[in-house]
């Protein structure tokens, strides 16, 4: 698994309504390999994932954060 | 309030809105740590046992729930203390009560998907919810614990409606068991939907969402219904739990003054109806046994009464000469309310 330069991507998470969603997508998402840290802010509905882009992409984020009942989008830039 | 109306508070509306999530967190704590089922979204997670994939440990998730109760008691505790520092008069314990019936609407608004509510309901800062990651992610077999007692600082819209009832309830005990009673409801849909179902099902709280928003707003709207009680909404007494009046007795005359005798129990004041006249000076006697609860709070919310009374015992209240008409007394939560209808 070969290191590349690390990015930072933003998306769109709907439907969580406390603190525990916020700790629960992040969760799920440094679970998989090639994230290197997750940050979620409930109140505005966004997730902040800095990610190594060789390792994984953002389709893999979504399916994951679906896969945990929220519904998740790349932010639009 | 009624304990019991607590739990089920928790039941249903803790358990749909924010059990499940928490046990997707503990599913990912034990996933991590290779002792639990395997969540569906590791299936390569080393160490976990095949046998346990129907059902999770016991001892991860009662450790949690242990550490839930005793921080959420803990707190419950202060917060009544806080509720007997202060002795708030009904009118304050009834904005208490509309406080918190009116965040658990907020949340099923949120619940609903509204999203211009979800900046109404407040949030821990991030440093906070870093540091109850973080407990779940150290303390080796004590994590799931630490994870579960740091669960405190993350509430959720229900269980922030929950503690302003529990500065209601006016006394450290009570205020535990509120906080007590609460976590203890959401467990059965905690080990069913959060943990059981492993974090997968988190997609099915999803769905379940109405149903926890429905079950929110009732127990919003029954806590708002609480409040205007205490401020002695007839609308509100009118739905409170009482008796029919069928077998209303009349007030005994003795000695120039007539004496109401109510014995009050844990969740009801019997007689809940009884007559009396307006010509007389009217005596209350009220009579506790072992009697636990909001009930051992007499408040009369138009005579201005507030009378707290022992566990067990017989208290006077002198309520001097009634004008005709029906005066209505209830529990120092609203929750419980009988009548004195005065010819």
């Amino acid at each position: 698994m070969g290191a590349g330069t690390p990015a930072q991507i933003t998306l769109t998470v709907d439907g969580m309504h406390c603190a525990s969603c916020g700790l629960l997508v992040d969760d799920v998402l440094e679970d998989l390999p090639g994230v290197l840290a997750s940050s979620t802010d409930v109140k505005r509905g966004r997730t902040e994932v800095r990610l190594d882009p060789a390792v994984i992409d953002v389709t893999d984020l979504v399916v994951a954060v679906s896969a945990a009942g929220y519904a998740a989008h790349l932010e639009s830039q | 309030m009624n304990l019991w109306s607590v739990f089920v508070t928790g039941l249903f509306a803790g358990g749909l809105s924010c059990a499940a999530v928490q046990g997707g967190l503990l599913a990912g704590v034990l996933a991590r740590r290779g002792e639990g089922s395997p969540v569906a979204l590791r299936p390569e997670s080393g160490g976990a046992r095949s046998r346990l994939r129907g059902w999770p440990d016991a001892g991860p998730v009662g450790g949690f729930l242990l550490g839930k109760l005793v921080s959420h008691a803990m707190l419950g505790a202060l917060l009544g203390l806080l509720g007997d520092a202060v002795q708030p008069t009904p009118a304050a314990r009834a904005v208490l009560q509309v406080i918190a019936g009116v965040v658990m609407l907020v949340l099923a608004l949120d619940l609903l998907g509204v999203k211009a509510v979800r900046r109404l309901i407040p949030q821990p800062p991030a440093r906070v919810a870093r540091f109850v990651r973080r407990s779940g992610r150290v303390g080796g077999v004590a994590a799931p614990t630490l994870l579960g007692f740091a669960t405190v600082l993350i509430p959720c819209g229900i269980t922030l409606g929950v503690e302003f009832l529990a500065v209601a309830s006016g006394s450290a005990a009570a205020g535990a068991a509120i906080m007590g009673a609460f976590v203890l409801g959401t467990s059965p849909l905690f080990a069913v939907l959060g943990y059981a179902a492993r974090r997968s099902a988190t997609a099915l709280r999803g769905r379940l969402a109405p149903v926890a928003a429905a079950a929110v707003a009732l127990a919003g709207v029954l806590s708002v219904l609480s409040g205007l009680a205490l401020t002695g909404s007839p609308v509100a007494l009118a739905l409170t739990p009482s008796a029919q009046p069928a077998d209303a007795p009349q007030a005994v005359v003795e000695e120039g003054m007539q004496v109401i005798r109510i014995d009050v129990g844990p969740s009801s004041y019997e007689p809940a109806i009884v007559r009396a006249r307006s010509s007389i000076p009217t005596r209350l006697l009220l009579a506790t046994d072992n009697t636990d609860g909001c009930t051992t709070l007499f408040v009369v919310p138009t005579l201005g009464i507030q009378q707290q009374l022992p566990r067990s015992g017989e208290t006077a209240v002198e309520l001097g000469l009634l004008a005709a008409g029906t005066l209505r007394y209830t529990c120092g939560m609203g929750m419980y309310s009988g009548t004195i209808e005065v010819a």
